[in-house]
């Protein structure tokens, strides 16, 4: 089995570029040992320049600093922008960055402190973060079933992948789309409005999920069950969250991800 | 100024074994810094393959060896690395150190961890675990000098932390080097307390696994006022690195 991939990163503040990077390498694995070196394909690396050729462009013209990656291997090329304005950050693509960061620059003047024990409202499909959490990870570590409300449905495929061409391939989440069905909606004026999520993760041992929200800044710790019992509600169809990079293992992929306007009991 | 990096890695991960080798190019132009591959090679020496038989949820082994060239001067780094976590529902014990060899006491005392208790009034600290947290400990510390040059070519040498550091640390050609403290140390003071509990080993969570006597439990660690601090014992690879050593600190409430 041969991987290869060619990856350029930029890191761009206030229009001016500051940090290059240009990665290649060829993985080849053979049962369980890889032999891996920094060779380029040479195709990859054309369409990895062809790429950030485009994105270069984009992200010199966004206000905020920004990190803008592109990964080209035989799957295809992906191109994703990090964008980060007054320490909260967001994962976009080229088609959504300029909305995206507009909206992180809405969220920011219009936050509000949280305020415990209150019904909590994902907005702009944040909820797929805790889902991503609680049901993808879950399934990538085999985790045993928990009983999720019948109105939930979640698309969470997983293969197998790696960030660079020194890394071992992972059982990983290719996406994670949420939608729901019929599901009931009633939605408190006593609330908190969860707008962005600055990551998260799921413990295997303990079958604890931890999230970080960061706009209003508070920590979430629940087991799946406490998850799944406090889920109330969700309207409207889903709404692609600006950006999810996962890391495990050390290794960070971009999971895109989706779910609908949904309503859980504080947690 | 260029930086150049030939380096070459064995590594077991859980089970599977990758080599790895790359080189690359750092360099810095006007405020930006850019690094590539490049296609030179220098002569390395082969590595040998790590396994470990324990039953644990995940162990890295990586062994490398690297020509690293800047400021005129090359040098060779041989590294080892080793990354263990084991499992005793609810907890999960960590190891990382530079080398292979894991105190066989670990997991022996490990598998009879009773659950949780408060924090003892009084704690000596092992090594493995003072060094994950001697960088925010309000003691006098020192760099100790390296047996290799900083990430600019620049000699480390002994002296204590006080204002900016004088060294860079480069963790890999991709990254930008930046200042900070090489081989962190505790400056000796005080009297150790061989009768207190000990902190053998850190925990998941900001736990620390706890000996007191015969009884074997997890608790947090809340340092308060350090007590006393013996020389260094063991070099860790937590940030630039950091020297662990025997600590006896007295717990908050």
């Amino acid at each position: 089995m041969i991987f290869a991939i060619a990856a350029r990163d930029e890191l761009w503040t206030g229009g001016r570029r500051i940090e290059w990077r240009l990665m290649h390498g060829i993985a080849r694995q053979e049962g369980d040992q890889i032999i891996a070196r920094d060779d380029a394909d040479p195709a990859l690396l054309a369409a990895c320049d062809e790429a950030m050729s485009r994105a270069s462009a984009l992200a010199q013209t966004i206000e905020a600093r920004v990190r803008v990656v592109v990964r080209a291997t035989a799957e295809g090329v992906e191109t994703t922008f990090t964008v980060t304005i007054d320490g909260v950050s967001i994962v976009s693509t080229s088609g959504h960055v300029r909305d995206d960061a507009n909206l992180v620059r809405r969220v920011l003047d219009n936050r509000q402190p949280a305020t415990g024990n209150r019904q909590l409202v994902w907005h702009h499909g944040s909820a797929a973060v805790l889902l991503h959490e609680a049901i993808g990870h879950a399934a990538e570590h085999g985790a045993p079933p928990v009983e999720w409300p019948s109105w939930l449905h979640v698309e969470a495929p997983l293969s197998m992948r790696r960030e660079s061409f020194s890394d071992v391939p992972l059982l990983r989440m290719t996406h994670l789309h949420a939608w729901q069905e019929n599901a009931p909606f009633a939605m408190s004026d006593e609330r908190v409005d969860i707008h962005l999520v600055a990551g998260g993760g799921y413990d295997t041992v303990t079958d604890i999920v931890t999230l970080h929200v960061a706009v209003p800044r508070f920590t979430i710790r629940a087991t799946r069950a406490e998850i799944a019992r406090a889920l109330r509600g969700a309207t409207g169809a889903p709404l692609r969250y600006p950006g999810v990079i996962c890391s495990r293992e050390g290794q960070e992929l971009h999971v895109p991800s989706a779910a609908p306007l949904i309503i859980t009991d504080p947690l | 100024m260029t930086y150049r990096k030939w380096g070459r890695t064995v590594r077991y991960e859980n089970g599977t074994i990758v080599r790895v080798e790359e080189a690359g190019e750092a360099v810095e132009v006007g405020g930006e810094f850019r690094a590539y591959p490049i296609r030179e090679r220098r002569q390395l020496p082969d590595l040998r393959v790590a396994s470990c038989e324990w039953r644990v949820e995940r162990v890295v082994m990586s062994e490398g060896v690297a020509i690293h060239q800047t400021n005129g001067i090359t040098w060779t780094e041989h590294t080892r690395r080793l990354h263990i976590s084991v499992v005793e529902p609810p907890f999960r014990m960590l190891i990382d150190q530079a080398s292979f060899d894991v105190d066989a006491s670990l997991p022996e005392l490990f598998a009879r961890i009773e659950g949780r208790r408060e924090p003892p009034p009084r704690m000596t600290l092992a090594p493995r675990v003072s060094a994950v947290i001697l960088p925010s400990l309000n003691i006098s510390l020192a760099q100790r000098a390296g047996e290799h040059p900083d990430g600019k070519g620049r000699p480390v040498e002994s002296r204590p932390v006080e204002g900016e550091p004088p060294n860079w640390y480069r963790p890999s050609y991709r990254v930008r080097p930046l200042r900070a403290w090489l081989n962190l140390m505790a400056l000796p003071f005080g009297k150790l307390d061989d009768a207190a509990p000990r902190a053998v080993a850190r925990l998941d969570g900001g736990e620390v696994l706890c000996v007191d006597g015969d009884r074997v439990f997890a608790t947090t660690l809340t340092p308060g006022r350090i007590v006393a601090a013996g020389g260094a014992a063991e070099w860790y690879p937590f940030g630039a690195g950091v020297w662990g050593a025997y600590m006896l600190l007295e717990s908050v409430p």
